[in-house]
Formats: C-alpha cells, sequence, structure tokens
C-alpha cells in the first residue's frame, strides 16, 4: 500500500511519516510539498492514498481536491490540518474528502485517518 | 482601554469568543510539548501605530514572530511571538532531542512554524465557527525581530496609511520553562466593526 503526504512543513510530513510507520510498517511513503507537486506524484508514483494539508503555496489542499476530483484520479484522500472550521471540513467532504482530521495528529487519530483510508 | 463605544455586554461576547478560542491553542501547545501551558483571558487594545506598546514579557531582546493573514470573512493578520530563548525550548520540546542553542536551523524553524500555525488556527478558526463566517489564510511565515515596542512587531505587516488598530491578545507561558509569549489578532476598525456586526447578531 503507498500513501501519499501532502504538506508544506517538513516537520508535519516528518512526524506524519513516522506516527504512520509505528501504526503501519509495511506502507510505502512518498511526500510531496504542494498540491501541484502532488498532483505530479500521483502520475509518477500512483499512490492508493493520500493524506493532504490545507494552506500550502502554489496550489493549496482546496485547488488540489478540487483537481483531484475534476480529473478523476483514483486516489483516496483525506485532509489533515489545522484549519478547524466546520464550513472548510464541509467543503472538502464536498470535494470528495473520504475524512478530516485536525492538528495536532495524535496517535488515536493517526489510527482514524489509516481507518478512514482503508474503509 | 480606550472606549471602543462596545457595549459592556458585546466585549464580554467578544472576550468570551476569543477566550475559547485561546483555550483550544494552550490545548494544542500542551500536547505538542508535554507541558502545562497557562493562558491569560484575552484582552481588546486600541492601538496607535505611532504609539509605543511594550508588552511585559517581551520588553527586550528578540522576538520570534510567526504571522498568518486571514482574509474573506474577517481581514487582518493572526500573530503568535515567543521570546527567542523561550521559542528555542518549545522547538527542543516538540523536537523531543537536543538542539543547537545559537541557532534556528530549518528543523526548528520548520517545527516552531507548523505549532504556531496550528495555534493561530484553533483560535480563528474557533472565533470563526461561533460567528458562522469563512476565513482563509495565507500560507504563514516565521522571522526573528529585534523590537522596542508592539508597534515594530506589526509595521510590515500594515499598509503604509494605517493609522490605528486594534488587537485581541492573551499571555502564555509554559510551565517550568522560561517560555513568554502572546497570541495577537490585529485588526483594522473596519473589519473590528465587521467582527462586532457578527457577533451581535449572534446574542
Amino acid at each position: 500500500m503507498k500513501l501519499l503526504i501532502v504538506d508544506d512543513s517538513s516537520f508535519a510530513r516528518r512526524k506524519l511519516k513516522q506516527a504512520l510507520l509505528l501504526a503501519k510498517p509495511n506502507l510505502e511513503i512518498v511526500e510531496a510539498c504542494d498540491g501541484e507537486d502532488a498532483l505530479q506524484k500521483i502520475v509518477s508514483e500512483i499512490p492508493d492514498y493520500c493524506i493532504t494539508d490545507l494552506v500550502m503555496p502554489k496550489m493549496d489542499g482546496i485547488s488540489f481536491l478540487n483537481e483531484v476530483k475534476t480529473r478523476g484520479l483514483a486516489v483516496k484522500v483525506v485532509v489533515a490540518s489545522a484549519d478547524i472550521q466546520e464550513q472548510r471540513r464541509k467543503e472538502c467532504s464536498e470535494l470528495g474528502a473520504a475524512g478530516f482530521f485536525e492538528k495536532p495528529l495524535t496517535a488515536a487519530k493517526i489510527t482514524g485517518l489509516l481507518a478512514a483510508l482503508e474503509s | 482601554m480606550k472606549n471602543l463605544g462596545i457595549s459592556a455586554d458585546l466585549l464580554d461576547a467578544l472576550l468570551e469568543t476569543a477566550n475559547i478560542g485561546v483555550g483550544r491553542a494552550a490545548a494544542s501547545l500542551c500536547e505538542l510539548t508535554g507541558r502545562p501551558v497557562e493562558i491569560s483571558v484575552p484582552e481588546l487594545v486600541i492601538f496607535k501605530i505611532d504609539q509605543p506598546i511594550q508588552m511585559a514579557d517581551l520588553r527586550t531582546g528578540t522576538v520570534l514572530r510567526v504571522a498568518q493573514r486571514f482574509y474573506q470573512g474577517l481581514n487582518g493578520h493572526a500573530l503568535l511571538l515567543l521570546n527567542e530563548s523561550g521559542a528555542k525550548q518549545v522547538a527542543k520540546l516538540i523536537l523531543s532531542e537536543e538542539i543547537d542553542v545559537d541557532a534556528f536551523g530549518e528543523t526548528e524553524q520548520s517545527a516552531l512554524l507548523e505549532l504556531c500555525n496550528i495555534m493561530i488556527n484553533g483560535v480563528m478558526g474557533s472565533i470563526a465557527n461561533q460567528l458562522d463566517i469563512l476565513l482563509s489564510y495565507d500560507v504563514p511565515f516565521l522571522d526573528l525581530k529585534g523590537v522596542e515596542d508592539f508597534g515594530d512587531l506589526v509595521a510590515d505587516l500594515l499598509p503604509n496609511e494605517t493609522g490605528q488598530i486594534v488587537f485581541m491578545q492573551a499571555a502564555l507561558t509554559i510551565s517550568a520553562e522560561t517560555v513568554h509569549g502572546y497570541i495577537v489578532m490585529v485588526l483594522d476598525e473596519v473589519n473590528l466593526a465587521t467582527l462586532l456586526a457578527c457577533l451581535a447578531h449572534k446574542i
């Protein structure tokens, strides 16, 4: 199972990668630093799943979700963001996000996040 | 505080709305550092850009500033300010490792930026949820600034013609560490009026 982490923060990517591998050691993880980078990685790496932040340079998470939906890309996406606005959560859901998890990501949230991806 | 023409009830509602968000930010800071965090009740302050205002715990030296512009339902800036040595201690706590105390490397900056982003979004998102407005955010940035007073921390964020701003601030400390800081929301008077109108509609 291959998973793409999309976050402009190298710290956030590293912490999330560590937590995911602790929960699921056989995961293959690739990283992208914004939505544009993520769209390229979806084509080149063909991940099964994707976890994306929202506020990022170049292409933000909302635009990225929109592109994934518009292009019909076969990747399941969940959002992991510090943006806790209920309207934003709804917007992500309408754009096809399979789940929305608020940062900071605790071990319990990581478990829920993986469950949302694999459901 | 100068009289803003805000009724006592509305001011109370405004500060309580902010207080809920600040509590959320404190919980995130506590979770990431593993230390108890104390945050003061927010206060509202009128600030003339050319009038020196000092922030007690950041009176001297260099301050780490993370700033994030918000827009759409409300326009302004949210800041998280930490004393320099405190910022290094926080980075050490969230990275769970020794860091070079004389330098802010890329790893430390990335960790602090992410932490502050979570805290700022906790405050602003909570306020937006309570007021049924939607905020969009720019990518936050981090810098170290030598400061004499609060004006040094906001002057470069504001249009030149800005004369007077309003800010809501809450002081934060981490127990057993010499970490002092502030969470600040900076608004001009037009956006304060927008915020108060949203709030009046809710109460």
